[in-house]
């Protein structure tokens, strides 16, 4: 793997792991095309306890999602059938990273993508031209530049469709009939306009719940997917370790040589997860923040602290930093949050403050940056 | 592993399966997990290999006598049998609180099986588990004692650190998913001995995961040493013994049988001990719906054990299809589900099985299947419809029935004869709701009765949506009531509760109103009672307790509260006639006596303060309005000689006084031009007390403000006093002057202006700032608007 990329690819990644995945899963029967079988792909997504050994070395396979083992399972059998599947959730709750794994656990790419946005066209999603070659040659397979959609269905591999209710529900329904038919019809080749998918052939798409700018989805689009509502994560101590796993692999990508502090990860975790839920672990009452709380921002939050330290600090992270970045991830959201949070320091931070003492106090006494 | 504090030794573990489930043993084990349809599969090929000449069921030993009425096949499941303590005695602990228990049977419960095949194979069966008393009594966590228990809520299943890491290991969401795919998928499968095995040995695996220092451990050790007590009371008189007890006990029974230890129990008194057999809802039975009673969705394990009784084929299979077509057909009616949905849940629950390792799609492949493929969106944000109604199909709807009439309570016996005369349905535990017209119908009259009493007696059997209510006066207006009705076992509970309390509803009502007479009670809230009384139709009450009725209003020192509880005897006698046109006879002479108690207490209202003298006046306004009624109920002589006393004495509150003098006028004893000459006089006096003069006015006009038309001087007065008044007194005053109007209709109020307007030369048009405009000027007016007209049309604007 290059060290020089800032975000390796989950193939890339995760290289060994699936090396390893394949080389063991020999007997059990997959769908077609598919490089792994649907329970060597919940292995690689969800982890295994057994080691695998490859080339005199063991391979750990490690979990990569948490919280719902369930929903990665449906995701799987979705993906076996006929039926696209559709990630939808709040922001930040590893929807992308949930469909990147499963893209390149499947067909071990997961770069074949349509990013949705407002300007994204019926071309983005079936077709364009090499107008060059369009003039030069008229309308021939050369000339055709094809899309994500396109080569998912001639090499019979997962095509993810990133942010899909971020395009015109008039764009979004080009995908009907390649999802009902799997046949992509190109009139301009004439009798060889006709691309049927092959086996392998799926969408992954994902849709934001919460964001503002998001189009309604046809009830016809809606019936070629399965629905799976990806939950935000509900234990702490979960959430504190997507925090410190997801920071340590940020850490070292960077280059940075610092280890994550436990102490501060649960305190970020806790309050994250407190303000989420409109309640404390000692049962109180808090004003719910209408922004999202999300783990991501979460993880943002504590590496945006980490490399304060690192740069301009003794490497710990301090706590004055901490309450600016979370300052700052929930204002950005929405500026009537911040008496909400100033409340939850005022009641929740300062209790656990006088109970536990540490870091928690020195939390609670850094409440002066709120404002 | 962590947590488990004894190491298991699997070869001692196999040794004592074997020596707990050998045939050919005097005493065999069968261990079970209750409300499992595969053990209960078991069970009953056991009980068929093994031919047992008796039965030991873990049940509590003091309600072996209704095993005859479990068994007979008209008693339907889910039922159970319902226990009560009543720890008079404070044996339990100091608070003496009354305790229940539930014993609840499923079809597919192995205790029931073990029960109806001893029955049908005049096989005798006992309960042998210590009595519920007697595990109160004795036990050892006594500062957690709940006042409700359920008996068989597997909780050594459900938070057994070993349940947990077990089903985590497997992969499984919870331990209920775990056991349905390594125990009732496999059922079939798996020959007896080695189903047996393995819950067996998941019951050793409990066992040595808990702690022996826990308080509740040990309280399990002496049920089992009580249990044993009894095995080895059998093992003298039968060959062939079968024991049923949840697996968690099997190794602990056989520990203590061979130590052959003893134990001394405090014992209880057995009056205070009651069990009874009572119909069961599905809802109750699901440990999802919070009772925590065993497995979750009994109807759908209903339907497992309904098909292994008929020897089906492929379960589970049919089932889940059954169940997707039913939701499909369901949500249909506000989604589009087509026939490809069906065929793509049905796949997906068959394929997350094989994923799994299953042998084939259970209940969570199911919910799965129909979460994945009919519910398009957000669950969060999506109404998921579908999801609940197949939650509630998993769950069940429906409720048992019993047939034990001899014992159980009358007074649920009448509860349920009602239901059935009344149409209301016990045999569902869904909604129903009914809507009644209770003057023009008089079943509905009576079902409305019916279900007052329900709602009073606290059953939860019904509530009030919308209707009438006379005894807080709300909605008086409305003549139909609205019901929703929702049967559970609670209610029956509940009644069984209250059996104590009489026969028949009635009698249970009217003990318990009794009991608030102990209580200290105003007129006031008598006057509600009675209300609540006629509304619930409670029969003979006035003839029981019409001595205690007349001792609360003698004890009664509070004007307003008997002036209250009069208004609310004429508004009950106004209902009585309405319904069935006679005023029970008992009615007219309370109110004679709260009159009368009330005119003693004139003296008293008559010296009110300021933050009383509304309320009473306006009480004592309603007493001169009964003595005007045409009953003869109340004695307007009495009345009018106490006004008198009050006039002549004259030291009393000012607002009071300006009421009597009304009265008095009113009653055609006081000549208008006296009257008015007292009014005059009164407030000139006051004219150094303004305050006393507006409280005056006050209560003159509570019931003669047209005395204010028919002489000019008492306008002429009130002005003298407002004139008078300094700026602070006149906004002292102003509260009571503008409430002493309040009493006027509009029109009154109008001529009343035209009358101040006249009396200080006050024209109208300067009051509203309008002008009078000549003919003239209103031509030139129009001429000009024309003319504005006419030019903005040639402009074309």
């Amino acid at each position: 793997m290059n060290d020089n990329v800032q975000k390796p690819l989950m193939e890339m990644r995760y290289a060994d792991e699936l090396a390893a995945l394949r080389k063991q899963d020999t007997g059990t029967s997959r769908p077609a095309n598919w490089l792994l079988s649907p329970r060597a792909v919940r292995a690689f997504i969800l982890g295994q306890k057994e080691p695998i050994e490859m080339d005199n070395k063991q391979v750990i396979i490690t979990p990569k999602f948490f919280g719902d083992d369930a929903l990665v399972e449906r995701a799987i059998i979705t993906l076996a059938g006929n039926r696209g599947l559709m990630l939808v959730g709040e922001p930040g709750t590893a929807k992308t990273m949930l469909s990147e794994l499963l893209s390149a656990a499947i067909c071990g790419c997961s770069t074949n993508t349509v990013q949705g946005t407002a300007g994204t066209s019926e071309d983005n999603i079936k077709y364009s031209w090499n107008y060059a070659l369009l003039l030069a040659k008229g309308p021939v397979k050369e000339a055709l530049v094809p899309s994500p959609v396109y080569i998912g269905m001639k090499k019979g591999m997962i095509t993810r469709f990133e942010e899909i209710t971020r395009c015109p529900l008039e764009i979004q329904d080009s995908l009907i009939s390649i999802m009902s038919d799997r046949v992509l019809n190109i009139p301009e080749l004439g009798e060889e306009g006709l691309l049927f998918a092959s086996s392998g052939f799926n969408v992954i798409a994902t849709a934001n719940t919460r964001d503002k700018g998001i189009n309604e989805m046809s009830s016809a689009l809606k019936r070629r997917f399965n629905f799976e509502t990806v939950e935000p994560v509900r234990s702490v101590v979960l959430e504190s370790k997507i925090i410190t796993d997801q920071c340590s692999g940020m850490l070292a990508a960077n280059g940075l040589d610092v280890s994550v502090q436990e102490d501060v990860v649960d305190i970020l975790a806790a309050t994250f997860n407190e303000l989420r839920n409109g309640t404390s672990f000692e049962k109180a009452k808090i004003q719910k923040l209408s922004g999202v709380m999300s783990t991501a921002e979460a993880v943002s939050v504590y590496y945006q602290s980490a490399l304060d330290a690192y740069y301009y600090g003794d490497g710990a992270v301090n706590m004055r930093s901490l309450v600016q970045n979370l300052m700052g991830a929930i204002l950005k959201e929405n500026k009537d949050d911040l008496p909400k949070l100033k409340d939850y320091f005022n009641g929740v931070v300062k209790l656990k403050a006088e109970r536990n003492g540490g870091k928690w106090k020195e939390y609670y006494e850094n409440r002066t940056y709120l404002k | 592993m962590e947590g488990i504090l004894r190491e298991p030794d699997l070869l001692e573990i196999e040794n004592r399966f074997q020596q707990s489930y050998n045939l050919e043993n005097q005493v065999v084990y069968f261990p079970v997990r209750h409300h499992s349809p595969a053990c209960a599969y078991h069970l009953s090929r056991t009980i068929e290999a093994y031919q047992p000449d008796l039965i030991l069921i873990e049940g509590p030993s003091d309600s072996e006598h209704l095993l005859p009425y479990i068994a007979d096949s008209g008693s339907v499941p889910p039922f159970c049998v319902y226990y009560s303590y009543d720890d008079k005695e404070g044996k339990v602990n100091e608070e003496r609180e009354k305790y229940r228990a539930y014993y609840p049977f499923l079809a597919y419960s192995p205790e029931l099986v073990a029960i109806r095949e001893a029955a049908a194979r005049h096989v005798p069966v006992r309960f042998i588990d210590m009595p519920y008393a007697s595990r109160l009594i004795n036990k050892l966590e006594k500062e957690e004692t709940q006042t409700q228990y359920y008996y068989n809520e597997d909780k050594e299943y459900e938070i057994n650190l070993y349940s947990a890491r077990i089903a985590a290991r497997a992969g499984c969401r919870t331990f209920s998913e775990f056991w349905e795919s390594h125990y009732e998928l496999q059922a079939e499968q798996l020959d007896t001995p080695s189903f047996v095995r393995n819950v067996f040995y998941l019951g050793c695996f409990m066992r040595l995961a808990t702690p022996e220092t826990e308080l509740s451990f040990r309280d399990d050790c002496r049920r089992e040493i009580y249990m044993a007590t009894e095995i080895r009371k059998a093992l003298s008189g039968y060959k062939r013994i079968l024991v049923v007890t949840g697996a968690f006990h099997t190794c602990g029974l056989m520990e203590a049988i061979a130590s052959e230890e003893k134990q001394s129990l405090i014992p209880c008194a057995k009056e205070s001990v009651a069990a009874y057999l009572m119909p069961y809802t599905f809802r109750e039975a699901d440990s999802k719906s919070g009772y925590a009673a065993g497995m979750p969705f009994p109807a759908f394990y209903q339907a497992v054990w309904e098909k292994m009784e008929n020897k089906g084929k492929n379960i589970y299979g049919s089932i889940i299809l059954d169940y997707i077509i039913k939701t499909a057909r369901f949500a249909r009616k506000t989604q589009s589900i087509s026939l490809p949905d069906e065929i793509n849940a049905l796949n997906m629950a068959r394929s997350l099985a094989a994923l799994r390792g299953k042998k084939c799609a259970g209940v969570y492949e199911l919910l799965d299947g129909i979460r994945s493929c009919f519910v398009k969106g957000d669950v969060n944000a999506t109404a998921t419809f579908e999801m609940d109604f197949l939650h509630r199909l998993l769950s069940g709807m429906g409720a048992g029935k019993v047939m034990a009439s001899d014992c159980i309570p009358p007074v649920v016996l009448e509860f349920r004869a009602l239901c059935a005369q009344h149409r209301l349905k016990t045999s569902t535990v869904e909604r129903q709701e009914v809507t009644l017209d209770i003057i023009k119908n008089p079943a509905h009259y009576s079902k409305s009765r019916f279900l007052h009493q329900l709602l009073f007696l606290e059953t939860a059997f019904c509530s009030l949506q919308s209707g009438p209510d006379y005894v807080n006066r709300k909605d008086k207006n409305l003549v139909r009531e609205v019901w929703i009705c929702r049967y559970s076992t609670q209610v029956e509970t509940r009644l069984i509760d209250l059996s104590v309390y009489g026969a028949t509803l009635s009698q249970v009502c009217a003990s318990l109103i009794e009991r608030n007479f102990k209580d200290s009670i105003t007129a006031e809230e008598l006057g509600k009672l009675l209300i609540s009384v006629q509304v619930m139709g409670v029969e003979g009450f006035y003839l029981q307790y019409g001595e205690a009725l007349h001792q609360v209003i003698r004890n009664e020192k509070n004007f307003v509260s008997l002036c209250k509880l009069i208004n609310s005897i004429r508004y009950l006698a106004h209902m009585q006639r309405l319904m069935n046109g006679n005023v029970i006879p008992a009615l007219p002479e309370l109110a004679r006596l709260a009159f009368k108690e009330a005119l003693g207490l004139i003296p008293l209202a008559c010296q009110a303060n300021e933050d009383e003298e509304q309320e009473i006046c306006e009480q004592m306004r309603n007493l001169y309005n009964f003595t005007l009624e045409t009953d003869v109920w109340f004695d307007a002589p009495a009345f009018s000689a106490e006004i008198e006393k009050v006039l002549q004495d004259g030291f009393c509150n000012s607002r009071f006084y300006g009421l009597c003098l009304a009265i008095r006028y009113k009653e055609g004893k006081l000549e208008q031009e006296v009257f008015c000459d007292r009014i005059s006089v009164y407030l000139e006096s006051c004219a150094r007390q303004p305050e006393q003069a507006a409280s005056f006015v006050c209560g003159i006009f509570l019931i003669a403000r047209d005395i204010l038309f028919m002489d000019a001087r008492i306008l002429n007065a009130i002005g003298q006093v407002i004139a008078e008044a300094g700026n602070e007194e006149f906004l002292t005053i102003l509260p009571n002057l503008r409430y002493a109007f309040t009493n006027f209709f509009p029109v009154e109020l109008s001529r009343l202006g035209k009358l101040v307007a006249e009396q200080y030369q006050i024209s109208e048009s300067s009051l509203s700032g309008s002008a009078t405009l000549s003919a003239q000027e209103i031509q030139f007016g129009m001429r000009l608007d024309a003319l504005a007209a006419d030019a903005l049309n040639e402009w074309r604007l």
